[in-house]
């Protein structure tokens, strides 16, 4: 199994984050707050098909809006084998960091 | 709310939509309309529409990267499936590949021809501003009313009064061959070129060594090529040495010349100046507006105006010519020195030219083959749909849509051609040096050299790929998953069969014409070969000699004894190359007519050496030169031109030649010209001049007979080489051009017909390959093998027959414009048609049935166990 990209981690975070309101616009919301910066819409979408694809997230189609010209939403849920993957990233994460004390970071905020 | 009904704009949505190949594009779009109205709320419209813009932008990137990632993916398939199929179906791919070459061999070569033709006299530098001055004359000359002569003080006029004029030059070719000599090397040269000094500065002929200037303004100089220099002296230096011309004058070479190209139309080798040529034939052609024997060159200023130097030159020298040069010359024209090589209306021209005809004749020829050749694909592709609608289903099914296969058989057809380019390419590398012998060229391959050519054979390669491609695309892209599965699409639609049966009309039409075009030129050859002319052609030898009188009476003495010889006679011109006329004059004429008379002068054995009839006096021929007064012998056309009753004894004189004498005798008319002319009206005249002998042998021990005129020449005139011809070749020569014509139809009669039945023997293997379950079940209920046999050809057989019909009106208007130039003419009959139509169904039967007799012989019970 692949490892995540750290693009597709924080999506997959920011999705689980919002629970049962999962969609395009607020996905990039809470990706921007998240990260302090704004994601390109094509690449989320590129990429958010990409988990699809994988099976880490489904969709799930929502009702239509009068604010998006009557277009439905379509709601993202992490899933199983998302939650997985990203147990895998953290545990990764986690095994590079071990044992490297904060302070290596001192220097720097000098 | 605010800006609820605000809405985002129509063609950033279309744009949106057109890059989206995102999984859910309607919901995407939703999302965009929702943060656009957010943005729109807050920020105003300007900033939300540059946010949407910004984002469809940021995505181009993306989407490039995945659209090539996926075609390359894509292509790789595609290549290895088009592989595949080439290597399973060997003999389709080989009749296809076979076919797209044979025609893009004939492309190349043609390509190649055409490009050198029209590269000729482009070498030289300032080919831009070189011209040449023709006169327009009121006469015609050999078919002809120009001529590539110019006089003499034309060249001094243009440099010195015309300040727009750089250079100029006068060119003269010496029509005869003339002896080289140094020690024991001795050549007659045929490229004698006499010129003025201004020559080297408007040409661009290197020189290896010397100066042309000293030279050129010298008289009794010579320049010479490489080539020629290596003849006479080896490898030593030849700049200093002499060369002695016709045993008469020494020449002292002074430079020696590159060797030179072959495009152009001045095939000049051997260079002298125009000074010696002074020298040698005297004055009396030196300054005179009355005579036109030189050729002139010029090298216009850079930003002259051509137009005005050519108006100030046609109103100023008129004014110049005295009455009689009036009558026969209107005035003079410039004509660029690149249009040259195209010009053949020049009397006096350096070499012959290319017709334009011709070039387009063979740029018509070779589409036509590669015509023939792309409806093979066409049509072998579709009738292999059975094959290929399994694959298109299985295509279809997973997800392709039609663009892509349409793009994948382009591809596929693309491939087939890649292939023929490259078979095509080391082919014509190999026919090239015959090509160039057949069209007598000296073309290089330069193909992949030249940016040009290479660019059009580009353009060639993808228009063939297209237009091949193109329905094989479309038709087999087209099929539904549904029908194959219901397996109805081996059965074809009407409209589909009708356009692959009309591809086959068609390559039949234009085989068939072709056919039928090489016939008609074959008949009217023969038709002009073996017409009766009026005068006797066998046997007969001409050779030229010099025009002296004692030496002729010697000689027809010495030959007369051997038995071998029968007649011996002396003229001016060959008969079949008389190119002297005159304007006539005769008792009766009226101020303004004005009649143009061919002549040729002859002694008074020529008449029974020819066995040219005299309808009217001749009877005393032998009396004729005693008594100091002239006497011609007219011909009928020229008898009834002049209208004159009774024209024996009456006055006759020809203008040009200020000569006047009386009508001693009228002759039968005789064919002396090519046989498109009408006979023309040629009077004769009785003198001892000799510059051609005419021999008549018995045609026994031929060659005995000319090595014993060899010995008596050399005897003779030790000093003039011995040539001989025989009347029969010279005659043959005439019709060179059509000869060449013949030979190129029959070239591609045989291509395109070749290429036609490869299509037909695909075709039938198809149909065959279709049928074998219905030929088993038929022979199994009894069937002959003819019936069998019948079944499988009819059909094919019918389309032949209609092409060849539809290729009957064709061919009958093609040839009847091109008889139109002939004066005489074979009548296009119906057994051309019958013949070409019966060859051209023998051939296809021939074809089809190769492929179809074994199958139609198989043993059923082999072919029903088939699956």
């Amino acid at each position: 199994m692949k490892y995540l990209t750290l693009n597709e981690e924080i999506l997959l975070l920011t999705i689980w984050r919002l629970k049962n309101d999962a969609y395009g616009v607020s996905i990039r919301e809470e990706y921007s707050r998240a990260t302090g910066k704004n994601i390109v819409m094509g690449t989320m979408y590129n990429s958010l098909d990409y988990l699809v694809k994988k099976g880490y997230v489904i969709t799930e189609k929502g009702e239509p809006t009068a604010e998006r010209g009557g277009r439905s939403k379509i709601y993202y849920r992490v899933t199983k084998s998302g939650l997985e993957a990203l147990k895998k990233a953290k545990e990764l994460h986690d095994s590079v960091w071990e044992s490297i004390p904060g302070s290596i970071f001192e220097n720097l905020e000098r | 709310m605010k800006g609820l009904d605000e809405k985002p704009p129509v063609l950033l949505e279309w744009m949106l939509s057109r890059i989206g190949y995102f999984e859910n594009k309607y919901s995407v779009a939703g999302d965009f309309e929702e943060i656009y109205l957010e943005i729109f709320r807050d920020k105003g419209k300007i900033h939300a529409v540059s946010w949407y813009i910004s984002q469809v932008m940021k995505t181009i990137p993306l989407l490039l990267f995945n659209y090539i990632y996926w075609s390359t993916a894509m292509f790789k398939n595609q290549i290895k499936i088009a592989l595949r199929n080439i290597i399973r179906h060997k003999s389709y791919s080989l009749i296809n590949i076979m076919g797209l070459s044979i025609g893009l061999v004939c492309s190349l070569l043609i390509m190649l021809y055409i490009n050198y033709e029209y590269s000729f006299d482009k070498f030289h530098i300032n080919h831009n501003r070189i011209y040449r001055v023709l006169t327009e004359m009121n006469i015609v000359y050999q078919d002809k009313t120009v001529v590539n002569g110019t006089p003499n003080v034309i060249v001094e006029v243009l440099k010195n009064d015309y300040p727009e004029i750089e250079y100029a030059a006068k060119v003269y070719n010496d029509p005869d061959s003339d002896l080289l000599k140094i020690g024991n090397r001795e050549f007659n040269e045929d490229g004698f070129y006499f010129v003025d000094p201004d020559f080297f500065k408007i040409f661009s002929y290197p020189l290896v060594d010397g100066d042309p200037e000293l030279s050129l303004g010298e008289p009794f100089t010579i320049l010479i090529t490489k080539e020629i220099a290596k003849k006479y002296f080896g490898d030593e230096n030849p700049v200093g040495k002499v060369l002695n011309l016709n045993n008469r004058y020494d020449l002292k070479v002074t430079g020696v010349l590159e060797e030179r190209p072959e495009n152009t139309h001045l095939k000049a080798d051997i260079i002298t100046s125009f000074k010696t040529y002074e020298k040698i034939r005297g004055d009396r052609y030196s300054i005179t507006w009355d005579s036109f024997n030189y050729s002139s060159y010029f090298l216009l200023r850079e930003g002259a105006d051509i137009q005005a130097v050519e108006n100030k030159l046609q109103e100023f020298a008129p004014t110049k010519f005295e009455d009689v040069v009036k009558k026969a010359v209107s005035n003079f024209f410039f004509q660029p020195i690149t249009e040259i090589h195209f010009y053949n209306d020049a009397f006096m021209e350096f070499e012959t030219g290319a017709d334009k005809k011709n070039v387009y004749l063979f740029m018509v020829a070779a589409l036509l083959i590669l015509l023939i050749a792309c409806f093979n694909y066409m049509n072998l592709s579709t009738a292999r749909a059975v094959t290929r609608a399994k694959e298109v289903g299985v295509r279809k099914v997973i997800g392709a849509k039609r663009f892509q296969l349409v793009k994948q058989f382009f591809g596929e057809s693309f491939i087939f051609v890649l292939f023929a380019l490259i078979v095509s390419l080391a082919a014509a590398r190999f026919i090239l040096p015959v090509f160039n012998s057949y069209i007598s060229r000296d073309i290089r391959f330069s193909l992949l050299s030249d940016y040009t050519l290479l660019l059009i054979l580009a353009g060639l390669i993808i228009m063939i790929a297209v237009v091949s491609g193109l329905y094989p695309a479309f038709y087999l892209s087209r099929i539904r998953p549904v029908k194959i599965i219901r397996r109805i699409v081996g059965r074809d639609s009407k409209s589909y069969s009708v356009f692959r049966n009309s591809l086959v009309v068609i390559q039949f039409t234009i085989s068939v014409t072709l056919i039928i075009c090489s016939i008609i030129t074959f008949n009217q050859l023969q038709f002009i070969k073996n017409m009766d002319l009026g005068f006797s052609r066998d046997h007969i030898i001409n050779i030229q000699a010099d025009n002296s009188v004692e030496k002729y009476d010697v000689i027809r003495d010495k030959l007369s004894v051997y038995p071998d010889i029968l007649e011996i006679a002396s003229s001016d011109q060959t008969l079949t190359g008389i190119s002297n006329a005159q304007l006539g004059d005769w008792d009766g004429k009226s101020e303004d007519e004005r009649l143009v008379i061919y002549a040729i002068e002859v002694d008074k054995y020529f008449f029974g050496l020819y066995n040219i009839e005299f309808t009217e006096g001749g009877s005393d021929l032998e009396n004729y030169l005693e008594d100091g007064v002239k006497r011609f012998i007219l011909n009928e056309t020229a008898v009834e031109a002049m209208g004159i009753e009774n024209p024996v004894g009456k006055n006759f004189g020809a203008t040009g030649d200020d000569q006047n004498g009386i009508i001693a005798g009228v002759v039968k008319d005789f064919n002396y010209a090519p046989l498109h002319m009408k006979i023309a009206p040629l009077y004769i005249d009785l003198s001892s001049s000799n510059r051609w002998i005419s021999i008549k042998i018995s045609g026994e021990r031929v060659s005995e007979t000319i090595s014993f005129l060899e010995t008596v020449w050399k005897d003779i005139y030790p000093k003039t080489k011995f040539e001989y011809r025989f009347l029969d070749d010279d005659l043959n020569r005439m019709y060179k051009s059509e000869q060449r014509l013949l030979k190129s139809f029959n070239y591609f009669t045989a291509i395109a017909v070749f290429i036609a039945c490869l299509g037909l023997f695909g075709l039938a293997s198809f149909t065959v390959e279709r049928k074998t379950k219905e030929i088993g079940i038929r022979k199994a209920l009894g069937a002959s093998i003819p019936t069998v046999l019948l079944m499988l050809i009819r059909n094919f057989i019918n389309l032949v027959m209609l092409g060849t019909v539809i290729s009957f009106p064709l061919g009958y208007f093609l040839m009847s414009r091109w008889l139109e130039d002939f004066a005489y003419k074979v009548n296009i009959g119906i057994a051309t048609f019958l013949f070409a139509g019966t060859l051209a169904a023998l051939v296809a039967v021939m074809t089809i049935s190769y492929r179809v007799i074994s199958a139609a012989r198989s043993n059923p019970a082999n072919s029903l166990r088939y699956e």
